[in-house]
C-alpha cells in the first residue's frame, strides 16, 4: 500500500498563492498611490466628489491616500509584516467598496478617482460602477486571504523566521 | 530529577524563550509598520498644506463668491462651470452662444463664466490652468465673453502641449484684449492659484465635469438648447 501525503505539497502551493496575491495587491496599491501622488489636488478633489464626507475631511483623506497606498504597497511587495500590511489594505478596500456604492446608490456621475484623476467624467463618458466593484472585492478577498495566511514565500517575514 | 529530565527542561525553557523573542520582535515590526504607514500619510497631508497658497489674488471682477466671472446685468443669474480644454464645453458653447447673446442683449441674463481646471492631466503644460487664469485677466479688461468664445473657437486637443501663453495673448488680442496688460497678466500667470482654488471648491457644489450649468442655481440636467432656453423663461 502506498501512502502519498501530500500535505507539505499543498502547503507549498498555498504559501505561492500568497506571494502572488502580495505582489498583485501590492502592485495595485503601489501603482495606485504613484498616479495619485504627483496630483494631490485632483486626489482631494477625487474624494470630494463622492460626497460621502464633509469637505475639510475629504481634503485630509485625499492628501493621505497616495502615500498611505505607497506604503502598503511597497510593505506587501517585499512581505515585511504582511498580516499588518493586508489589514490595512483590507480596511482600505473596505472603504473603497463602500465609496463606489454609495456614488453609484446616489447616481453621482464620477470617475473612481482610483489611479489618479479628479473624479471628472468626460461628458460621452460614463461611470463603470460595475466593474470597480468587482475589481475591489476582488482585491479584498486577496487581501483577507493574506490576513488569514500571512506566511508567504520570497517574503521578508520567511527570512526573518528562518533566521531563528 | 534524573538528568535526562533536566534536559528536557532546560531544552522547553531555550524554546519558549525563543518563541518569547520571535512573538517580541513580530509586535514591534508591526507596531514599526503601523507607525510607517500613518507616517506616510502625515507627510501627504503635510506636503498638501504647504503647497496650498496663502495669498491668492481674485480678479477685481469677480462676483461676490470671488469665482465667477460675470457678463450683463439681467435679472436671471446663468452659471457655466467650464475647462477651456474639454471638448463639451466647445460645443456647448457654440451651441449655446447665439442663445445667450441674444438673452444678454435682451438684458434678461447675468451669464457667469466660472472656469476651472479639471484636465489638467491632459495637456503637457497644464494648459487648463493657464487659460483659466488668462480668463481672470481678461474679465478684469472686460472682455470675459469674448475671450471664451475665442478661446473655445480655437481650442487645443486633449493629449497635447496646448496653446503656448503667448499662442493665449494673440488670441486674447484678437479679441480685443490690450496686448501688454493681458500679456502681463497672463505671463505672471497672476491668477494661476485663484483658479486652483476655484477648482477644488467647485465640486463641493456638485460639479462632477465640465460643462455644468446652473440657471438661477438649478442645474440643468441634458444641457441642451432647449433646456437652457426653457429653464431661463421659466426662472424670469
Amino acid at each position: 500500500m502506498t501512502i502519498v501525503d501530500t500535505t507539505p505539497r499543498r502547503v507549498d502551493l498555498l504559501a505561492y498563492a500568497g506571494t502572488a496575491g502580495r505582489l498583485v495587491l501590492g502592485g495595485v496599491l503601489l501603482w495606485a498611490g504613484l498616479a495619485k501622488i504627483g496630483d494631490l489636488a485632483a486626489s482631494v478633489r477625487a474624494v470630494r466628489a463622492y460626497q460621502i464626507m464633509p469637505s475639510q475631511a475629504a481634503e485630509v483623506v485625499g492628501a493621505a491616500l497616495p502615500m498611505v497606498e505607497i506604503a502598503v504597497g511597497l510593505l506587501l511587495i517585499v512581505g515585511l509584516t504582511t498580516r499588518v500590511a493586508a489589514g490595512v489594505a483590507a480596511v482600505l478596500l473596505a472603504a473603497f467598496v463602500t465609496g463606489v456604492v454609495w456614488a453609484w446608490a446616489r447616481g453621482l456621475r464620477i470617475d473612481c478617482g482610483c489611479f489618479g484623476g479628479g473624479g471628472e467624467l468626460g461628458a460621452t463618458e460614463s461611470p463603470d460602477y460595475g466593474v470597480h466593484l468587482a475589481r475591489n472585492v476582488a482585491l479584498l478577498a486577496v487581501a483577507i486571504f493574506l490576513i488569514v495566511r500571512p506566511r508567504t514565500r520570497l517574503s521578508v517575514d520567511a527570512r526573518l523566521a528562518r533566521e531563528d | 530529577m534524573s538528568q535526562a529530565t533536566k534536559q528536557k527542561v532546560a531544552a522547553q525553557r531555550a524554546k519558549e524563550r525563543a518563541q518569547e523573542q520571535r512573538r517580541r520582535r513580530a509586535r514591534w515590526l508591526s507596531m514599526g509598520a503601523v507607525a510607517v504607514v500613518v507616517g506616510a500619510g502625515l507627510i501627504g497631508v503635510a506636503q498638501w498644506e504647504s503647497s496650498k497658497p496663502t495669498d491668492v489674488a481674485v480678479p477685481a471682477s469677480a462676483t461676490m463668491d470671488g469665482a465667477g466671472l460675470p457678463v450683463g446685468t439681467g435679472p436671471v443669474t446663468v452659471e457655466l462651470y467650464l475647462d477651456f480644454l474639454c471638448p463639451a464645453c466647445r460645443q456647448f458653447d457654440a451651441a449655446a452662444r447665439p442663445v445667450l447673446d441674444q438673452f444678454l442683449a435682451d438684458d434678461a441674463i447675468e451669464l457667469v463664466y466660472r472656469p476651472i481646471a479639471i484636465l489638467d492631466r491632459a495637456t503637457t503644460t497644464k494648459f487648463s490652468t493657464r487659460a483659466a487664469s488668462a480668463a481672470g485677466c481678461a474679465s478684469d479688461e472686460g472682455k470675459i465673453d469674448e475671450f471664451v468664445a475665442v478661446m473655445m473657437a480655437n481650442q487645443p486637443a486633449e493629449g497635447t502641449t496646448g496653446l503656448s501663453d503667448d499662442q493665449i495673448v494673440q488670441l486674447g488680442t484678437s479679441a480685443g484684449l490690450d496686448g501688454a496688460t493681458f500679456g502681463q497678466c497672463v505671463a505672471d500667470g497672476t491668477y494661476t492659484d485663484w483658479a486652483g482654488e476655484n477648482t477644488n471648491t467647485a465640486v463641493d457644489r456638485g460639479v462632477q465635469g465640465t460643462p455644468t450649468v446652473y440657471v438661477d442655481g438649478e442645474q440643468l440636467t441634458t444641457l441642451s438648447v432647449d433646456e437652457l432656453i426653457g429653464a431661463i423663461e421659466n426662472a424670469g
